[in-house]
């Protein structure tokens, strides 16, 4: 089992094979070897290590911890690219978050270096911007405009080809 | 907030001002607690309150908060259409959505090839600079060959092609300056507008020793969007080329010349952007039935019964083959092989390379269409409306395939089978033998073919067969006087599809990786889908039989029994006139 302990000082425990899907802790424990000290995470908050641990948890038997890189030879750069209409039903429901929890579970993921976690996170981020017009868009986000009305003609312009379809 | 707390007295004020810097204060635990139990002395309408209150501000502007490589990793997954749209937002949304690698990736998905996502494709817009450079490498071997059937000739020939002869210089510069045909490539997108002036060889070269300009990816993308619109909508606009004084039966173009020939016997070269006429070849005493060309020469076949190699920058013609004892009314070349059908109903074979040529006996009526294929086996369409599939080895047909009811007038193969090596093919064709004729086939083709699958282990058999399934297995498509286009498995030879829509006889078709046309009696050119058979267009504008077409990313050229020759150009309509325009001037200047 290995301990870790978030930013405001919870302590979370874990068995190893579950928490080695974070390349971050996996080269920790490789480096310094088990033992009995707490592995402090002062980026992670409580709450969102808890996510992290119930991903983990739930994906411990998939294949690839970092199926990245090992896209088979022959794809291409472009067919190997993750579709992100492919997330499934669990991860679905996990990622049901309000916006706030979702940030920190990207930087988190970031951070523990979990790549299947922060692609799935990207995706479902991907996800709430596809099909939507920039007004749309802005609003999801609460993203002010700041271009001016010329500017915004500009921009218009330089992107109307993709809206004649 | 602070305007609502001056409508208290001071006392108030102070004592939420204090109950802020309290919590302000607090560690994160502390406050959570606070929070917990402000909450649990909330009555309803406060708790709406704050959850009014806390949607937006729990809102976050992931783009620009985040790390911007995770930023990235998120614009990542967007389609090209919803990264214009994230482009739009803000000024930090529009640099992140902007950035090149993202659409370099999207780029990588979609040219030459339909994207695996989203079923779209768009053109490789640079195939023709790509081919001319490789071309420029294999012209002096092809030289060597050419020189042992053409002596003096051919050094001539090459001569004036190394040392570029004026109208040549004079092509190169206009050919830069038209935009949609000069495409930077794929792979590492180089400038292509000040190479002017210099030949194909050094415009390569130098391209590559200068400092690469790189287009936006996004812009790349943007042109070929357009012009994959325009096939789409059925937007062109059309020009006809008039000059030939009887009906056009065979012509081929690039992006700087098309040739054409016809019932006047004549042979013409075009400037493809002008439309005019550059040159006129006379030799052949009867119709011009077909032709070739490639950057050394160009080949024409008649029902004079005679093939001839021609200069066609020069309008030499350099040779002259007989052999046919009947008109000669199709051809197909790569840089050794020559293979021609005829009315005789046979097929040669004309090596360069060694001299010497074949006759491929099987079809018992007119050779309407042969087809080259991986420089070993040829596909012929006959009046005897079967196909035959020849293998070049041997010298023998090995394969029939049966199912249309008119003549085949022209046969093609689709996709060119990307990503299948030769002995790949060679097993695959060959593991399921039953239409070979057995009488044609001598002991000798067998055993190669047996020695082959025999020595691919039966997981590389599998391996192999899978693609049967695969939109990059290559199949044949046909085109006959029975209105029909069919598509035959060249493994079964079955005829898998057919395309229905022509209201009388195909003359001729043309296919790429996105699309396949086809022209007919009818007086149509007809635009279809090559995976699902749907005719997407049928474009009129000739006012005879629709004899010949040629196809390229951005352009349909068809020749007519009226005469004429139209080019239906898909470009951007703004490049099209300019180019057009830049052009004449060039034109005038340097040509002639």
């Amino acid at each position: 089992m290995v301990r870790l302990h978030s930013s405001e000082g919870s302590e979370f425990e874990v068995e190893r094979s579950v928490i080695e899907k974070s390349l971050l802790i996996k080269n920790m424990l490789d480096d310094v070897g088990e033992n009995d000290a707490a592995i402090p995470l002062p980026n992670v908050s409580g709450p969102i290590l808890a996510k992290v641990i119930e991903y983990c948890e739930h994906h411990r038997n998939d294949p690839d911890v970092d199926g990245q890189n090992t896209t088979k030879p022959g794809t291409s750069a472009g067919a190997s690219s993750p579709s992100s209409d492919d997330i499934d039903e669990w991860d679905m429901e996990f990622c049901r978050v309000d916006q706030g929890t979702l940030y920190e579970m990207i930087l988190a993921a970031n951070y523990l270096d979990i790549r299947s976690m922060l692609d799935l996170t990207c995706k479902t981020v991907a996800n709430m911007i596809k099909n939507k017009s920039p007004e749309e868009i802005r609003r999801t986000f609460n993203i002010t405009k700041d271009f001016t009305p010329e500017e915004e003609e500009l921009v218009r312009r330089e992107n109307a080809w993709c809206e004649d379809r | 907030m602070i305007q609502e707390l001056q409508q208290y007295s001071t006392e108030e004020q102070s004592q939420i001002q204090q109950v802020w810097g309290l919590f302000s204060a607090a560690r994160p635990q502390l406050r959570r607690l606070m929070l917990g139990g402000m909450l649990y002395h909330s009555c309803l309408p406060q708790l709406s309150f704050l959850s009014q209150e806390l949607d937006p501000l729990l809102r976050i502007d992931f783009l620009a908060s985040l790390p911007t490589e995770i930023s990235f990793k998120i614009l990542r997954h967007l389609d090209a259409q919803s990264l214009c749209r994230a482009a739009q937002v803000s000024t930090i949304w529009r640099r992140l959505a902007d950035d090149d690698a993202v659409w370099r990736r999207i780029c990588e998905q979609h040219i030459d090839r339909k994207c695996t996502k989203c079923g779209w494709g768009l053109p490789l817009l640079d195939r023709s600079k790509r081919r001319r450079c490789k071309e420029d490498r294999v012209v002096q071997e092809q030289a060597e060959r050419l020189r042992g059937g053409m002596r003096t000739r051919c050094q001539e020939m090459l001569r004036d092609h190394d040392g570029l002869p004026i109208d040549r210089g004079a092509y190169a510069t206009t050919a830069e300056d038209e935009q949609p045909c000069k495409r930077p490539r794929l792979a590492t997108p180089v400038a292509g507008t000040n190479d002017g002036g210099t030949s194909p060889a050094t415009s390569c070269t130098s391209a590559m020793a200068r400092p690469m300009w790189r287009r936006p990816w996004k812009e790349v993308y943007a042109e070929r969007a357009i012009i994959e619109r325009n096939w789409r909508c059925g937007q062109y606009t059309s020009r006809v080329l008039r000059g030939h004084t009887d009906g056009v039966m065979c012509l081929q173009f690039d992006d700087t010349y098309l040739c054409t020939g016809g019932y006047d016997a004549t042979v013409r070269v075009w400037c493809v952007k002008t439309g005019r006429c550059l040159r006129l070849l006379k030799g052949h005493t009867r119709c011009v039935r077909a032709l070739t060309f490639d950057d050394v020469k160009l080949v024409t076949a008649s029902m004079d019964r005679t093939i001839r190699v021609w200069n066609y920058r020069t309008g030499e013609c350099m040779r002259t083959l007989e052999g046919h004892t009947d008109g000669v009314v199709c051809i197909s070349a790569n840089r050794t092989l020559l293979v021609s059908g005829s009315a005789d109903a046979t097929v040669k074979v004309w090596n360069f390379e060694q001299g010497s040529s074949h006759t491929l006996r099987g079809h018992t009526d007119w050779v309407n269409a042969v087809q080259l294929y991986r420089g070993r086996w040829v596909f012929s369409g006959s009046d005897d409306t079967t196909v035959r599939l020849w293998d070049l080895t041997t010298f023998t047909c090995v394969r029939i395939f049966r199912g249309h009811v008119g003549q085949v007038q022209s046969v093609s193969i689709m996709p060119s089978g990307n990503g299948m090596s030769d002995e790949e093919f060679l097993a695959w064709l060959a593991l399921d033998d039953d239409s070979r004729p057995a009488s044609t086939s001598p002991a000798s083709a067998t055993s190669t073919h047996a020695a082959i699958v025999k020595a691919s282990s039966p997981g590389s058999v599998a391996g192999v067969a899978r693609p049967a399934s695969h939109a990059h297995v290559p199949q044949l498509l046909t085109g006959a006087l029975d209105n029909t286009l069919r598509v035959f498995n060249l493994r079964t030879g079955e005829c898998q599809q057919t395309f229905f829509g022509h209201v009388e006889g195909v003359w001729c078709l043309a296919v790429d990786s996105l699309r396949v046309v086809s022209g007919a009696h009818d007086k149509t050119l007809r635009i279809w889908d090559p995976n699902t058979g749907a005719c997407m267009h049928a474009l009129e504008g000739h006012r005879g039989a629709v004899t010949c077409v040629g196809l390229s990313d951005t352009r349909v050229i068809t020749g007519s029994d009226d005469c004429e020759i139209r080019i239906w150009d898909f470009s951007p309509q703004e490049a099209v006139q300019s180019a057009a325009n830049g052009f004449i001037i060039d034109d005038m200047n340097n040509i002639t």
